[in-house]
């Protein structure tokens, strides 16, 4: 038996004006599986993604979570699916880190985390006004927990934005993993950061991956992908040139001759 | 801000509640010490309720509405209609007032909400001028214009007519309750989710959360608070101002909330008093000058003391080391993870060392 992978793309088209950035794009995700997607600048690794949580919608093609078909094109009638807001995307169980981590930067550590549990609890909208919100409240307690698993020991009172750069990356992990995602996506996760934080993050994802969370992660960095990544697709000017483990992506001569350039 | 992990504790709340409401009740007495007079105190606990209810949107969310005279005026308006023309029974006429209210902030909310920043303040504006407008021309007939409401209507509570001490304690009642309702909905998941939008409104959207209807929610909340306000304002004096639909009304409310300090409650509360204490009391002694010795002592504030009166409070207690300020809760402080990081760097040096 085989499983159904919980995020699959299909034929996917995306035009811009003129420009082609994705055509006929198809993924499969896995269930608990790390998969990459690599490529040079304007690739349309951005525009997959940004596809795949309700951003953009595509001009062809389906996205199906879970199974289901929820962005673009009904594939049993050919119709239109109904464009959904990116909370309610992700409330069908998925979790986003961006590029430059995204927090609250006046709320405690704590609250960031609670923030996410808290929209895994009651959903996109709940007059929930009559609970305490204090550190009694499971949602506060899980928090907590989440807190000290990605190695932010510090006060969980601390304001957000005093972290650094990679400590504010552990904690939008920690808040996405309070939303209990099926697949969690990384937008380029350790941009910017030193080699000791990149390295840093590269083990915390390897510990998060061994829980059994499927990954997908959009990276520049070879370093990250071939730590971490099981399976890899290759994007160039919005087609895909190649697809299968590290290993085989590494010897596929298209990849080298598209992504390395010269080097071929 | 809040901390987040203190235990919340009933006794605690009620021992607080106990003072807050002790100093409420206890206005029109100690008013007097400071030169003020007894009916003034009504007049700031209507607006102290006023800027509660501003707090629970501007504090919360950060979206700065222009136009909340619209619902200060269009309540007075339809409380002093009900109390003219149907019953001088002040309880049919708060409902009637409060319903309008709610559905006028529905109607505006799904209008102006769309839009943030100064977007959202610019299109409350226009509503409430709009409404202002309304109000001196198509609505004339029976706001009265110019003139504005007037009544010889005398209103009743449950056969106690509202005039002078019964009035200031219906409206107390209100603002300890007020206040009792705000601080639940602030230490509550909704209230941090309210708090999230301020700070980042993309990643709340990206934790699932939808935050147009909570943005919806704040909106109506601070709408009911205002309706209750501008009610009890005309049961203290049966007399509707077309100035509390003006813009005007919108912007002392502003100025009220920044003076004291957004996001705090009490301290829109204080602004209020504050403005109301000026404008009656040291008016009298300082005279015309007033308005520009108001106007100078904001400017200090918004530029010495950006977090209002509540900061200068904070400031203080940090001074006396009360209490830590959250300024100086830095990462490092707590000493665990500096530790942690000194050993990291150490056992990086002696690698090198050694190779």
């Amino acid at each position: 038996m085989t499983t159904i992978p919980f995020l699959e793309i299909q034929d996917v088209n995306k035009c811009f004006g003129g420009l082609q950035a994705l055509a006929n794009v198809n993924l499969q995700v896995e269930e608990g599986a790390i998969h990459a997607i690599i490529g040079p600048n304007g690739a349309g690794k951005s525009t997959l993604l940004n596809l795949i949580i309700g951003q953009l919608k595509p001009d062809k093609g389906t996205v199906y979570l879970g199974g289901r078909p929820v962005i673009g094109v009904n594939p049993y009638d050919g119709t239109r699916l109904r464009v959904r807001k990116p909370s309610e995307i992700m409330q069908l169980g998925l979790a986003r880190v961006f590029q430059t981590p995204q927090i609250f930067p006046a709320l405690s550590l704590a609250h960031n985390v609670a923030i996410s549990g808290l929209a895994n609890r009651d959903g996109r909208f709940s007059l929930k006004a009559l609970e305490n919100l204090d550190s009694n409240h499971p949602v506060m307690e899980e928090a907590l927990l989440l807190l000290s698993r990605m190695g932010l020991d510090m006060d969980p009172e601390t304001q957000a934005d005093h972290l650094s750069r990679g400590d504010k990356r552990r904690l939008e992990l920690a808040a996405c993993l309070a939303s209990h995602p099926r697949l969690l996506l990384l937008d380029e996760p350790t941009a910017g950061m030193s080699r000791h934080d990149t390295n840093m993050i590269i083990e915390l994802l390897r510990d998060i991956h061994a829980t059994g969370m499927t990954m997908l992660v959009i990276e520049h960095d070879m370093h990250v992908v071939f730590s971490l990544a099981e399976r890899i697709t290759v994007l160039a000017q919005g087609q895909t040139i190649s697809a299968g483990s590290p290993g085989e992506v590494r010897a596929d001569p298209k990849v080298k001759a598209v992504y390395l350039g010269g080097a071929a | 801000m809040m901390p987040s992990t203190r235990t919340f504790t009933f006794g605690r709340e009620v021992m607080l509640m106990v003072v807050f409401g002790a100093l409420v009740l206890g206005m029109p007495q100690w008013l007097t010490w400071i030169g003020g007079y007894e009916a003034l105190a009504t007049k700031v606990l209507i607006w102290a309720l006023f800027a509660l209810g501003f707090d629970i949107l501007l504090g919360f969310t950060a979206y700065l509405s222009f136009g909340h005279a619209a619902f200060f005026g269009t309540s007075a308006y339809v409380t002093g209609l009900m109390l003219k023309h149907v019953s001088a029974s002040v309880i049919p006429a708060m409902l009637a007032a409060v319903t309008v209210n709610l559905a006028l902030a529905l109607l505006l909310g799904a209008l102006i909400l769309r839009r943030s920043g100064i977007y959202f303040s610019i299109l409350s504006l226009a509503f409430a001028e709009m409404l202002h407008a309304a109000g001196l021309s198509i609505f004339a007939k029976w706001t009265g214009g110019d003139n504005g409401l007037t009544m010889d209507t005398k209103p009743v509570l449950l056969g106690i007519p509202m005039e002078g001490r019964p009035v200031f304690f219906l409206c107390a009642v209100f603002v300890i309750l007020g206040f009792a309702v705000a601080r639940q909905i602030k230490r509550s998941p909704m209230g941090l989710m309210l708090q999230a939008i301020k700070e980042n409104p993309t990643r709340l959207e990206y934790s699932g959360v939808n935050v147009m209807a909570y943005k919806f929610a704040a909106y109506v909340i601070s709408a009911v608070y205002a309706g209750v306000a501008g009610s009890l304002m005309v049961i203290y004096e049966p007399y509707v101002a077309t100035k509390f639909l003006h813009w005007s009304t919108s912007g002392e409310l502003v100025v009220m909330s920044v003076i004291g300090g957004v996001n705090t409650l009490l301290g829109p509360m204080l602004g209020a008093g504050f403005m109301l204490y000026f404008e009656n009391v040291v008016q009298s002694v300082i005279g015309e000058q007033w308005k520009l010795v108001l106007g100078l002592i904001f400017v200090c504030i918004v530029i010495f003391l950006p977090g209002g009166f509540m900061d200068l409070w904070r400031r203080l207690r940090a001074l006396l080391g009360r209490a830590k300020s959250r300024r100086d809760n830095v990462p490092d402080a707590p000493g665990s993870i500096q530790e942690a990081r000194e050993a990291n760097y150490a056992a990086l040096a002696n690698m090198e060392e050694a190779s």
